[in-house]
């Protein structure tokens, strides 16, 4: 089995380039991304994660925010791909662990190590008074009631190795995996509360009841994560799933290599032309049997209509993890909070 | 295969609508005002949509009397709306009209990638038909929960509580125009400041406190001091 490879890239956002009326800076990146991978101790395993910071005046600091929800997430993710659960029964104890205590953990740390920052930077007086002027008064009153919404911030995180695929999420963003067949699918139900906007926070007191988790007892040979900016520059919910099956595609015909000099070009004419918003990616990639070759064929045989739509079921014997995800083009998996696991 | 993976790509829409008193008591200065206003604020609204494309706006405007309909009823691009001036006559059948909104806020025609709609409500007197349930209609749409919602109300007859329960925002007041030159700023602030605001695509935090629109609200602009004899 060929070794994994992960990509990640952030870019700003199109309406963020041009300088803010107000400050006369062009606006910070509040998206962030992070990839762990290449050492020996995680067996081939990778990690990749986003974030977006929420970016508005209130959120002044959201950037850092971000920058360190990738950052802890990946102190979880290295204690995961450390421990190399491979038998049945250390799959079922990580998936356990993860639903119970990724989301308390990365939200206590996260919590702690941003309080630490604002007891060394307190608002001042005029950072306040900015926030008034730029937002308005029931903003200012925000950020006094609850400090840390300075620096709120949503987290997408994609774990892969040969024995398992794992994801957690809090807020908005989008994970999907394509599998073999190139068949688009959401691994985690949507958050019905990350809606017009609206997004729950890892600032929040209770972040760790809005984690969203996964784990999968058999990797699918793409997950990619990505922040709202992303899927908000299609037009709808298929032209974003095509964006993933699309990226599977062109790495079966063109190379992986091909992916990472294009995406940063990809991503800013999307933000250009769709959302005007910071996107960031991370892409998981393993090549599968059969060869690339093959799987170009295939698509190139009809399968191009059904790559968004029907059931995504995993082919390869002796699978623990059967489930079965019907999809189509404006599904959505509503009303399943919490951890979503497959069986084991 | 075109040279960019994925579908169609679009800008998040955000649907402005007007909902406009067109009843009797309307009728002479207030609506000569009311048209005035809104023509006033379209340059200025039209130069705030091109500063912030994040947003294609999209503008209707809805009007109530005896009875509801749509004076623009096609979503229409901003850059390509013009104003038509409102007559008066007639009741105030405003649960009717809050119940079309809601009508056309349900997905579809809606879809989960808009922006937060805009919804503004200008009237002078009490609702004369079932105001509750086209409340009710309208707070039952998610994006007519979700929607910013702003309430004007003109001269000294109109029903606060009524507007204030459409806009159910608690830091949020009901604005009170009791003079043109008040209307006037208060449709520009609509039009202008609280359309900036929806325009923007940052996601806001969701949690204990937080309004129920995700839009943070500029400060309201206050009343112009007018002459006694000016005051409707």
């Amino acid at each position: 089995m060929l070794s994994w490879r992960v990509l990640e890239c952030s870019v700003q956002g199109f309406s963020h380039r041009r300088p803010d009326k107000a400050t006369g800076k062009a606006t910070e990146c509040q998206d962030f991304s992070g990839v762990l991978a290449g050492d020996d101790a995680f067996g081939g395993g990778v990690a990749v994660s986003v974030a977006d910071g929420h970016g508005s005046p209130a959120s002044y600091r959201s950037a850092m925010g971000a920058r360190l929800a990738v950052e802890i997430s990946h102190e979880l993710a290295e204690q995961l791909l450390r421990s190399k659960p491979t038998t049945r029964a250390e799959r079922s104890i990580a998936k356990r662990s993860l639903e119970l205590e990724v989301g308390r953990q990365i939200a206590h740390r996260w919590r702690v190590t941003v309080e630490k920052d604002l007891k060394g930077r307190p608002f001042s007086d005029n950072r306040l008074a900015r926030i008034e002027a730029r937002a308005g008064v029931h903003e200012r009153k925000r950020v006094e009631r609850d400090p840390l919404t300075a620096y709120g911030t949503t987290l997408v995180t994609a774990v892969a190795t040969d024995s398992f695929m794992a994801f957690w999420h809090i807020g908005d963003g989008d994970i999907v995996t394509v599998d073999a067949q190139g068949h688009v699918t959401r691994p985690l139900p949507s958050d019905e509360l990350a809606f017009a906007n609206a997004t729950p926070s890892l600032y929040s007191s209770d972040a760790a009841q809005h984690f969203r988790t996964r784990f999968m007892a058999v990797p699918a040979p793409l997950a990619l994560v990505s922040t709202d900016g992303l899927a908000n520059s299609f037009e709808d919910e298929v032209g974003f799933l095509k964006f993933a099956a699309d990226i599977f595609e062109r790495i079966a015909s063109d190379g992986w290599d091909s992916i990472g000099g294009q995406l940063e070009g990809w991503l800013s004419r999307l933000s250009e032309g769709g959302s005007k918003d910071d996107i960031a990616v991370g892409i998981l990639y393993r090549p599968q049997e059969p060869s690339p070759t093959e799987l170009v064929a295939r698509a190139q045989q009809g399968q191009e209509s059904n790559r968004v739509v029907g059931l995504s079921r995993k082919e390869a014997p002796g699978q623990d993890d059967q489930h079965i995800s019907h999809h189509r083009y404006d599904h959505r998996l509503h009303g399943q909070r919490g951890s979503h696991g497959g069986s084991f | 295969m075109s040279d960019l993976p994925g579908g169609a790509v679009a800008t998040r829409p955000l649907h402005f609508i007007w909902i406009l008193d067109c009843s009797g008591s309307m009728h002479g200065q207030k609506i000569q005002r009311l048209n005035f206003a809104i023509s006033e604020a379209l340059p200025a609204m039209k130069s705030v949509a091109h500063e912030n494309p994040s947003a294609q706006v999209f503008v209707r405007v809805l009007t109530f009397s005896s009875g509801a309909r749509w004076h623009v009823g096609q979503p229409t691009p901003l850059e390509q709306f013009s104003w038509r001036d409102l007559t008066a006559g007639g009741v105030t059948d405003m649960g009717k009209a809050l119940s079309m909104v809601a009508e056309q806020l349900r997905m579809p025609p809606m879809t989960d990638r808009a922006l937060p709609p805009v919804l503004v409500l200008v009237s002078d007197g009490h609702p004369t038909d079932n105001f509750n349930q086209g409340l009710k209609a309208l707070m039952s749409e998610q994006w007519g929960k979700r929607a910013v919602r702003i309430a004007i109300g003109i001269g000294a007859d109109v029903d606060d509580a009524v507007l204030a329960r459409f806009v159910d925002h608690p830091e949020l007041p009901v604005l009170r125009a009791d003079n043109a030159p008040t209307l006037t700023k208060f449709i520009m602030w609509a039009s202008v400041d609280v359309l900036k605001s929806a325009s923007s695509p940052l996601s806001r935090p969701r949690g204990a406190g937080s309004p129920v629109s995700n839009v943070p609200i500029p400060n309201a602009p206050q009343p112009v001091t007018a002459d006694p004899a000016d005051v409707w």
